[in-house]
């Protein structure tokens, strides 16, 4: 069904009212033109994916998911000035230009690989990083924070191949993620990677068959991903961990 | 949604995840001075104000073999009692979802979880941890659930009487939640005898709550100079450093000093806090305004006065929104005492609250094609702390100020 330009505003106006709540859960002093820039670059996201109005529903729910992990995470001042978000821009810029190629495997190809070339480049500019198990703890948390997301994003994948290629992009970045990186990109980027997947899907339809139980564990994996920050993923994660560690020393 | 023993165990599943994350994210493993030196009150030096929960701790030190007048007793104890209070909570919401009307009970299940995603991280922290609102938010869900199965409703004096003497604000925070529900049945039942029995009821609550709250505030301060150090001391006792106590806390409840300077600063927070919120809030306060509007359009007499005292209930807010600076309490105290009621009256099975739910969803609907983004914005906003309403709100506001 083809929208007109005033319903799909009233969906644009609650991301963006969703996403104030975030800037201020996130933000802490400072207010960088970096990370303002990196919000425009996140809303031309959103605009060049409902610029047809299909399912505007399902996409806006996972903007929603999107504007809680990106928009607090950005602006918080453990991220505001850090280098990682020329790699986020550069991630947005090229989902915005996958979301333009109207076939499905062809835009998940661009999203797929142009995030691991990111990760790529990344890891190749970046001073290397310390192989260890650094904040192993908190980031095995953000990893079951990602399962339901994994799992959906799955459903938009039309051919075995394309199967393979997830499996193979989830377990490299999943395994940087816990094994060498102590920064937040590789989590912020793996988010926006199954989210793009997920979108190649996104039929309202066939959604309603999933159970209700899952929508509420990815609100609350949402939540669980919120202002990331650093070598304990962030609060959630961290403080889950911690609150894990001290239950096992009292047994 | 939610109606099977298999749904319900999924539901109570991911409470359990849920109140576990946000353990994670806000338990900080600590009481503050403030929340321990409550303990050390008691009726020893008298029959003083928020007494009763010290007394208890006390009786229970001398009939009990363990030492109880030390932080990890008063710590290990809070735990418990904020794991019963979520558990209490939890269990109220599942009693309302059986009663509901099956064609309302999506409806429910989405006022219990926005009531629930306020209510969890509310007391974790260790600003609120141990707090005696705990006790009072206790208290009324007890009350409520007499009132919801309509069994032993004449408990709901002795549990006035008790919230009273554990925190006299409980007639401003609390007594609203009790009070509406009762106020309604005496207006709309048509069995007299239920009508007479909720009106003696109510009577006598109100009664009883209002003589204590006058004699708390002016008559309860005669011996306080005497008691003093020995309060003093026990309140060190039982801190975490054996060192801290709240200053302003004692001599406002045993030596009856006015704290009214001394909270200036919150005054001036409050004062700057208030439109940040209001703004903040602004879709809640909307869709509330219009939702009760819709309830009470067209309502005459009878009918106006028993709907119009549920908006109404809100408003014994107000005394305390003008005298004292717990601007972060109100905000959670009114929008538990909205979902609340709300709940309780879906469960009730009202036809006017149930259609009207119905269309003010529609209403939402329109101007919101994303209706969970209001559940998801919420969560940027909470906890509610108590003189700050929230970090987030606090931010808005020395910004703009």
């Amino acid at each position: 069904m083809e929208m007109n330009r005033l319903e799909k505003a009233k969906y644009f106006i609650w991301i963006l009212v969703v996403s104030f709540g975030a800037f201020l859960y996130g933000v802490d002093e400072e207010i960088s033109l970096k990370a303002l820039m990196g919000t425009l670059l996140f809303f031309l996201y959103y605009v060049v994916t409902i610029r047809n109005g299909m399912e505007l529903e399902v996409k806006s729910y996972v903007f929603l998911f999107l504007t809680a992990v990106f928009t607090s995470t950005i602006w918080n001042s453990e991220y505001v000035a850090s280098k990682e978000l020329h790699y986020i821009g550069g991630l947005l810029v090229i989902l915005c230009g996958a979301e333009l190629i109207t076939k499905e495997s062809i835009r998940f190809l661009v999203i797929s690989i142009g995030t691991t070339v990111l990760l790529i480049i990344h890891f190749g500019l970046e001073e290397l990083p310390v192989i260890g198990l650094e904040g192993f703890g908190p980031k095995l948390i953000a990893l079951f924070f990602f399962a339901p997301l994994v799992y959906l994003s799955r459903k938009g994948l039309q051919s075995e191949w394309e199967r393979w290629i997830h499996l193979a992009v989830v377990m490299i970045h999943g395994a940087y993620v816990v094994l060498v990186t102590t920064h937040t990109y590789w989590i912020l980027s793996e988010v926006f990677y199954l989210a793009g997947c997920f979108m190649l899907y996104g039929k309202k339809e066939e959604l309603k068959k999933e159970p209700p139980m899952l929508w509420i564990l990815i609100g609350v994996c949402g939540l669980g991903l919120t202002m990331l920050r650093g070598d304990n993923v962030n609060y959630y994660c961290g403080g889950i961990w911690n609150m894990m560690q001290r239950i096992v020393g009292v047994l | 949604m939610i109606e099977t023993k298999k749904q319900k165990q999924y539901f109570i599943l991911g409470y359990l995840i849920v109140a576990g994350i946000y353990f994670g994210r806000y338990f900080e493993y600590y009481m503050t001075g403030y929340n321990t030196t409550l303990f050390a009150m008691s009726y020893k030096y008298g029959f003083i104000s928020r007494g009763l929960l010290g007394s208890f701790w006390l009786a229970l030190d001398g009939i009990t073999p363990f030492s109880l007048m030390n932080y990890q007793a008063v710590y290990v104890f809070t735990l418990i009692m904020t794991i019963f209070y979520l558990w209490l909570q939890l269990y109220f919401c599942l009693r309302c979802l059986d009663k509901v009307a099956n064609d309302h009970r999506r409806t429910m299940v989405q006022c219990v979880l926005f009531l629930l995603a306020v209510v969890l991280p509310m007391y974790i922290g260790s600003q609120m941890l141990g707090r005696l609102d705990l006790y009072l938010y206790i208290l009324t869900l007890l009350a409520l659930l007499l009132l919801l199965e309509e069994k032993w409703e004449w408990l709901i004096i002795p549990i006035g009487i008790v919230a009273m003497l554990i925190h006299q604000g409980f007639v401003f925070t609390n007594a609203n939640l009790i009070l509406v529900p009762m106020f309604f049945v005496i207006l709309t039942t048509k069995s007299a005898k239920k009508r007479k029995k909720y009106l003696w009821i109510g009577i006598l609550f109100f009664v009883s709550i209002s003589v204590l709250f006058l004699y708390f505030e002016f008559f309860s301060h005669s011996a306080g100079m005497e008691n003093y150090e020995e309060i003093l001391m026990n309140a060190k006792a039982l801190s975490y450093d054996g060192e801290s106590y709240n200053v302003s806390l004692i001599h406002h409840e045993i030596l009856g000093e006015d704290v009214y300077e001394a909270e200036a600063v919150y005054r001036a927070y409050n004062r700057i806090e208030f439109p940040a919120a209001v703004a903040l809030f602004s879709p809640y306060i909307f869709i509330c305004i219009h939702y009760f509007s819709l309830l009470l359009k067209g309502k005459k007499k009878w009918e106006l006065l028993a709907y119009g005292a549920i908006p109404l209930g809100m408003i014994t807010i107000l005394p305390e929104m003008i005298l004292k600076v717990d601007y972060g309490r109100y905000a959670f105290g009114t929008i538990f005492y909205i979902f609340t009621m709300l709940i309780f009256f879906l469960a009730k099975k009202d036809k006017d609250i149930e259609e009207t739910m119905e269309a003010e969803k529609r209403f939402i609907k329109k101007w919101n094609p994303i209706p969970y983004s209001l559940l998801v914005y919420v969560l940027f906003l909470i906890p509610f702390w108590d003189n700050l309403i929230s970090i987030e709100v606090h931010k808005l506001a020395t910004w703009i100020f």
